[in-house]
């Protein structure tokens, strides 16, 4: 490898120096392969998986619609309707959707939080607490959805210990819900409770998997 | 008998003062100290300053113990220039520091370690941010170091910045405690807060809605941990810990977001805590103003080490008043505005740059609103207090830094805005810049756009193109565009950009490399040559000059010519793996000589042994020798 050719590799390292999505064009696109009977849900996919990244979810309702209407086996693309439907406060449609959805693809991944997410901001907090747990029994969810967890259980607000107390009873109410052992450990350091925290992870090792949760217990064993 | 009475009543009264009011001799010195900085930490982000959202017992017990400082600030809102002064003792004005990334704290300013070291305590630092590298000269006086953050290649192939977490650092501190026999210093240095707000699990859970309180609260554990592990070892009364941070977070106050920009209470406000009552009762509460400065002839009185009287601070007890320097020097030198001077007292505040401000601190701790119109005459003592310190500072000692061109990337990936080069304006009058109240917003985007650098540059180049609509003189959003409009391969954006940059600040060394760098990109090379050898005229020693100008060379076919830059690069920096790598290459290919290759190559490899290219050479080397 050439001096030279180190510059040219930091050049070309970059990605996406141009922009990858245009709303219009795709649109324009969709619709021609659509008609042609060309259309990949696989490309698409990826296309909208970009849209997201970037956050421009909200420049592209008509090719959600026709993506969701194109590709109704492909959860994605209704996943994405709902969200977009949720983000326009289109509440009904949103849960209605959203719902369907879930019926279709009880194991998908994502469903159940962007359900949760809707029904909250619905102003349907039961449903939407409940989804947002159920989520978080399937695998890791994102920071955002803590918050809206934390505050509908009501850990941050004017009485959290009442909502602790809440808590605990639903975590002794569903031994079988790590979930819920899991997000009272996460209200009790927020509270600052470290010890009682600290002891749930060491009563159920399974909880403390990730390295930092790791980090966490052994920094107070010597304390 | 009457000269013994009078000693006796003395004492007495000496005694009295120690332990009923407010002595500025601490009633209890110490054999060992630790210093804990807290970067980018706000005190009311702390629960012991009255935040009620955020849960961080160990401070807060440190504080009920000991003593707390209600009115504390550093000298300047960037790391390393504000820990340049908590550890000298000195403001940046005098020892040099006056920004990140540019400058190395100088040798000859004696640092508390220093000082420490000479008086026979053991010296340890332990720091979490490659601002504080060793390259950055506040080593000097440590026995140990410890700067190992990351593996670097590592975090620069996953866009990873360059830090590391407070557990981590902890760790290292509390094994180099279990060695320690004999009084001890150590810094101790958390960088947790600093943007961007990526608590530790459970914390990133638990302050969801606030990660940068999540910070706190996870830096707080680990401060537990150190105050436990002194427990442990029966070091704890032995022990003064100090707690401080070299400046703190903008949420938005004067339009800033983060810090550096500006030096207002926001991002000069700072934490103090001692963990002992030293100066009064326990869990006492100090309410005047003190500076970081403060910090060195403080310790060394609690450490009953012998003052230095040239030491500009005073007792961290005394109330006598003061008037508290700070400066922001970013707008200046990496925006090409200019700099904000500030000064506090008990009462006011005033900064000083291309416009003016003043703020009666008693009624508008938040400084909202500039009272230059209607108190001239006050505001005219400041600034001729001011003008006086400016006047009366000295040359800078600190020694301006060239990085390599991996080390710039890391520091880009910390979120510095500015370019990490060596170029201050020499100007005369720094003021006739336009001021930086002006540029907030500007900046503010900037800062949002860089985000996308790594992942999504195409965003940071359309909101470039649309913040040069409103500032069309602003030398660092052509800079920007024309860069990356370079590695974009648009030559016309990039080369027009690039050249409207230079002409802006021709005295810039930097902007022509960045020229060069353009018309390289697109096989302009003796245009590229030509202006590399304007850099270097205007800065003979400009590393990042003469690296690249070898590549131009060997672009233009002038091996002998590349060889020599690159040479001058390894004599002005002899940590660039690259140009070693590349010296090693040249050698082998084009000089036909694979000894003189393995030397460079094996001396980039002492430094970084897991750096792809390198080791990608060595191998080469390795066979080529074989063979022969």
């Amino acid at each position: 490898m050439s001096p030279a050719a180190l510059l040219l590799l930091s050049v070309l390292g970059a990605p996406y120096f141009t922009r990858p999505v245009d709303p219009v064009a795709d649109l324009t696109q969709l619709k021609a392969e659509v008609a042609r009977g060309v259309a990949r849900a696989e490309a698409w996919h990826a296309r909208l998986e970009l849209y997201l990244e970037l956050g421009e979810l909200d420049t592209i309702p008509e090719l959600v619609e026709l993506l969701a209407s194109t590709f109704p086996e492909h959860a994605a693309f209704r996943e994405a309707r709902l969200m977009f439907l949720s983000l326009a406060d289109r509440h009904e449609e949103a849960l209605a959707v959203g719902e369907a959805l879930l019926r279709d693809h009880p194991e998908h991944p994502t469903i159940r939080a962007n359900l949760g997410r809707a029904y909250l901001a619905a102003g349907q907090p039961a449903r939407g607490v409940n989804l947002l747990l159920a989520a978080l029994s399937q695998g890791p969810i994102r920071t955002e959805e803590w918050d809206l967890l934390l505050e509908n259980l009501g850990i941050r607000g004017p009485n959290p210990q009442a909502a602790l107390t809440t808590l605990e009873g639903k975590v002794a109410a569903h031994p079988e819900l790590p979930s819920l052992r899991y997000v009272l450990m996460v209200a009790l350091v927020r509270l600052g409770e470290y010890p009682r925290a600290r002891g749930l992870l060491e009563r159920y090792p399974e909880l403390a998997a990730h390295p930092d949760l790791q980090v966490f217990l052994h920094s107070g064993a010597r304390n | 008998m009457a000269r013994r009475g009078w000693r006796t009543l003395a004492l007495g009264l000496g005694l009295l003062a120690g332990f009923g009011c407010n002595s500025q001799v601490p009633r209890q010195t110490f054999e060992n100290l630790v210093l804990i900085t807290l970067d980018t930490t706000r005190p009311d982000a702390l629960g012991a300053y009255g935040n009620r959202r955020v849960r961080t017992p160990a401070i807060d017990e440190l504080a009920r113990r000991g003593h707390l400082f209600e009115q504390a600030y550093s000298h300047a809102p960037i790391t390393l220039p504000s820990h340049g002064s908590i550890l000298s003792g000195q403001l940046p004005t005098h020892h040099g520091v006056r920004n990140n990334i540019a400058y190395s704290f100088p040798a000859a300013t004696p640092t508390l370690a220093g000082r420490l070291r000479a008086a026979g305590f053991a010296t340890g630092a332990f720091v979490s941010s490659f601002i504080l590298d060793r390259r950055f000269g506040l080593a000097n006086g440590f026995d140990l170091y410890e700067d190992r953050i990351v593996h670097y290649e590592e975090k620069l192939a996953k866009h990873e910045i360059v830090t590391r977490r407070a557990s981590v650092t902890t760790d290292r501190f509390v094994d180099w405690l279990g060695g320690q026999n004999g009084r001890f210093f150590a810094w101790v240095h958390f960088y947790d807060a600093h943007w961007p707000y990526e608590p530790p699990l459970p914390f990133r859970q638990a302050y969801a809605d606030q990660p940068y309180l999540g910070e706190i609260a996870a830096m707080d554990v680990q401060i537990a941990r150190i105050l436990a592990e002194l427990e442990r070892r029966g070091l704890r009364e032995k022990t003064l810990v100090v707690l401080t941070a070299d400046h703190g977070e903008s949420f938005a106050e004067h339009g800033e977001q983060t810090h550096g920009f500006f030096c207002y209470s926001a991002t000069t406000h700072v934490p103090l805590v001692l963990s002992h009552p030293i100066y009064g009762d326990a869990g006492r509460r100090f309410a005047h103003t003190v500076q970081s400065i403060d910090l060195v002839p403080s310790l060394l009185a609690a450490l009953a080490l012998p003052a230095d009287t040239t030491l500009p601070g005073r007792s961290l007890a005394s109330r006598e008043p003061r008037r508290v320097y700070s400066e922001a020097m970013i707008p200046f030198e990496d925006f090409y505005l200019a700099p904000v001077h500030g000064v506090r007292d008990g009462e006011h505040s005033f900064y000083l740059s291309s416009d003016k401000e003043l703020y009666d601190l008693r009624s508008d701790p938040g400084e909202t609103k500039n009272l230059i119109a209607e108190k001239p005459e006050l505001a005219r003592q400041f600034e001729d207090w001011m003008r006086a310190q400016l006047a009366a500072t000295k040359p800078a000692q600190a020694e301006t830094v060239h990085l390599d061109e991996e080390s710039a990337r890391l520091l880009a990936s910390l979120g510095y805005v500015g370019s990490g080069g060596s170029f201050t304006a020499r100007e005369s009058d720094p003021f006739r810049f336009p001021s930086p109240r002006g540029s907030i917003q500007m900046y503010r985007e900037l800062q949002r756009l860089k985000q996308y650098e790594a992942t999504f540059p195409f965003k940071m180049i359309e909101g470039l193109r649309s913040l040069l609509g409103e500032h069309r003189r602003q030398v660092v959003l052509h800079r920007d565009l024309g860069r990356l409009s370079t590695l974009a391969s648009n030559e016309e954006e990039a080369l027009s950009h690039l050249e409207i940059a230079a002409k802006l600040r021709p005295e810039d060394p930097r902007l022509h490399v960045f020229r060069a760098l353009g018309l390289y990109r697109f096989g302009k090379f003796d245009q590229s040559v030509d202006e590399l050898r304007l850099a270097l005229k205007l800065d003979p020693s400009h590393a990042s000059a003469w690296y690249n100008l070898g590549l131009a060379e060997v672009a233009r076919g002038r091996i002998d010519a590349a060889l020599e830059a690159l040479e001058k690069t390894v004599e002005l920096n002899p940590r660039d793996i690259l140009a070693l790598n590349n010296l090693a290459y040249l050698h082998l290919t084009q000089k036909n000589d694979p000894e003189r290759a393995w030397s460079y190559i094996t001396a980039a490899e002492a430094i970084h042994p897991a750096q792809p290219l390198v080791q990608a050479n060595k191998r080469l080397i390795t066979e080529r020798r074989g063979r022969e």
